[in-house]
């Protein structure tokens, strides 16, 4: 009996049991769709990651005051800040064996208003000079002056042309008019504003922090957002990425534990750790549902095993051997495989890309900032690869019985 | 090696054939030393009651089951010296099996049906329809090929039966109680069918029948009782 033979009596005997079938089919589709749409999600989120923090350098280590620990009390301003980042601090951290430079910065939330429209952006203020140090993948739009120059203000493409507005917010050579409220010592709640002109503007990144900033003078922020010179973070800069924990270590030593030390290496690492066991978790479930794909494999053709005895019986009476018997039930359950993979994929990669549109996160972010789920061809073949081999083996033992039944015990059911 | 039964004419030959179930504490002997001979073209009823031993000697004639002791010889081949999947060739290729119940898969057409045991020796599509077909005409049943074997008659069903185990050309027909599900009309026609395959197209079939009216349209019957041969008559 030849393959082609086999596959249209399997075929066959599949359709004589429709609803059947479909719904083992169903099972198998459901298990290899859902390890489709992990795997995709896991696979884009990863790559989401690594182009978030492909823009920084990887020697690139964030420095900042310790987070205040809370009193306990409850309630009260929180305490403050162990350290003072000042340039002396600085000076000392520049001055470590292995730093090639420390860029301090200033942050904060200010508005910027132009063309009589108010955005609220996000501030960096450093030296827009070392922004290429920090983030080497950085690109401008022609025109732009990357200088460090206390009236101007380098914006990103999205705030100088936000989304859905036909009309940019604000061009390479016009003002615009920052404003920084805060609340004085004294109580009062005061207003500073700056008129800037727009020097720069970078392409978007695909990181929504950066993608949403604007870089100052640090001088400029510092009366602006009244920092008294005392910086939010300092940007450090190993001589070579094998040099970052060593200034690591450097910094823990001069400041232990009052300031907070991390670095892009480390940052990802997490992340790949955190969405790892996510991914582990996930994929354990779609396993599961996988191998109860398989049981259902194995009870339907177990049925159709004792349902179809005498079929078996006069098979083996019309000379069918043992392996004739064993393939055409074995056949039953790859088509089932085969089938429940074909329809699973496409399935699991929409439902991936369903998922992926509604997480709030991404519905909100700008196309070129959500995490979209990647489909490799090896992880497809995979899980095709999977989903078929484990109906083969769920096939196995059914096959084996019906192979092996007696034809005159067979031919005795009737 | 040299075949004395094929010289003979002899198809199928049976030499102290015996059958002993063993059932925990019971032993029971189906079959007691029989030895048959049975030459090319004979028409042969197997007639004895119930529990006789009629069926055993059928199945151990049909290589589905294997002897306590005791040899078969089919075409001068003793099949027993054989493995389980030689016998399953020796099935498909030497004999056709009819039953009772006629036996047919029901899902699919009455051609795939009669096509199967050439599926199965792997025989090539177009040479297989076209003898299946043949076979559908001989036995004026060419119009139903596409229909399924349920929507038929029993006697039509049972038709498709002796055209599948007609389809490889098989050395012997086993037909064991063919008769048995149809109307005495049908049944006597099917018998005469039978009979012809053996008179026109030189068959050999050996039947198991409790008909007596059958069995005298045979050219031999032979009667089993308790496991043995009781008695053989040979008919005009």
């Amino acid at each position: 009996m030849d393959a082609i033979k086999i596959i249209q009596l399997a075929f066959d005997a599949l359709r004589e049991r429709k609803v059947r079938s479909i719904l083992t089919i169903l099972m198998v589709t459901t298990g290899t769709s859902l390890l489709i749409a992990v795997n995709g999600l896991t696979t884009g989120f990863l790559a989401f990651a690594d182009r978030q923090f492909s823009m920084l350098a990887p020697n690139v280590i964030f420095v900042s005051p310790a987070p205040v620990e809370d009193s306990g009390l409850g309630g009260g301003p929180p305490p403050a800040p162990k350290i003072v980042l000042t340039s002396v601090v600085v000076d000392k951290i520049r001055n470590l064996p292995g730093v090639g430079d420390a860029i301090p910065n200033y942050t904060g939330a200010v508005t910027l208003e132009s063309r009589g429209k108010v955005q609220s952006v996000r501030v960096f203020a450093q030296d827009a000079t070392k922004i290429y140090s920090i983030a080497p993948g950085i690109e401008f739009e022609e025109g732009s002056i990357v200088a460090n120059n206390t009236s101007s203000i380098i914006i990103s493409e999205r705030i100088a042309r936000p989304p859905g507005e036909s009309v940019p917010f604000a061009t390479l050579g016009q003002t615009v008019v920052v404003k920084y409220t805060y609340v004085d010592e004294d109580g009062e709640r005061k207003t500073n504003s700056r008129t800037l002109v727009v020097r720069g503007i970078f392409k978007l990144t695909g990181n929504p922090t950066i993608d949403g900033a604007a870089i100052l003078h640090p001088d400029t922020a510092n009366m602006l957002m009244n920092k008294k010179s005392r910086y939010d973070g300092i940007v450090v800069l190993a001589r070579n990425t094998d040099l970052v924990e060593e200034v690591e270590d450097g910094i823990r030593r001069l400041y232990g534990n009052d300031v907070g030390i991390t670095s892009s290496k480390v940052i990802l690492a997490t992340i790949r750790q955190f969405i790892g066991g996510i991914t582990t978790f996930l994929f354990s479930i779609a396993v599961i549902s996988l191998v109860v794909g398989a049981i259902g494999i194995i009870t339907t053709l177990y049925t159709s095993v004792l349902e179809r005895t005498r079929e078996i019986g006069i098979l083996k009476a019309i000379g069918a051997q043992n392996r004739h018997i064993l393939m055409l039930f074995l056949m039953e359950a790859l088509i089932i495989g085969s089938i429940g993979a074909v329809v699973g994929i496409p399935l699991g990669m929409a439902g991936g890309d369903l998922l992926s549109n509604l997480a709030p996160g991404n519905r909100e972010a700008p196309p070129e900032a959500r995490s979209r789920p990647l489909y490799t061809v090896d992880d497809v073949a995979r899980v095709c690869a999977l989903s078929i081999g484990l109906s083969a083996v769920s096939g196995l033992y059914p096959s084996f019985r019906a192979s092996r039944l007696d034809p005159i015990v067979a031919l005795g059911r009737l | 090696m040299y075949n004395h039964d094929m010289d003979s004419g002899l198809v199928l030959r049976t030499e102290n054939l015996s059958k002993v179930y063993n059932g925990g504490y019971v032993r029971v002997a189906a079959l007691k030393s029989v030895n048959i001979s049975i030459r090319k073209g004979e028409f042969v009823t197997i007639i004895g009651p119930s529990g006789s031993g009629k069926s055993t000697l059928l199945h151990l004639l049909g290589a589905l089951d294997r002897p306590t002791s005791g040899k078969v010889y089919v075409d001068g081949i003793d099949i027993y010296s054989y493995g389980d999947s030689e016998l399953a060739m020796i099935r498909n290729r030497k004999i056709g099996f009819i039953f009772q119940a006629f036996n047919l898969i029901n899902r699919t057409t009455v051609l795939r049906n009669v096509e199967m045991p050439a599926i199965i020796a792997g025989i090539p599509s177009d040479v297989r329809v076209a003898k299946a077909m043949q076979l559908l005409r001989m036995l004026g049943i060419e119009d139903k090929a596409n229909f399924k074997p349920i929507s038929l008659s029993g006697g039509q069903q049972q038709r498709v039966a002796i055209a599948r185990a007609l389809i490889n050309d098989p050395a012997v027909i086993l037909a064991d109680e063919p008769t048995g599900n149809l109307d005495s009309k049908t049944g006597l026609e099917v018998i005469e069918l039978l009979s012809t395959l053996c008179t026109k197209y030189h068959k050999t079939v050996v039947m198991v029948t409790h008909n007596l009216e059958h069995a005298s349209m045979s050219t031999r019957s032979i009667y089993i009782r308790d496991g043995m041969i009781e008695k053989e008559v040979v008919y005009q």
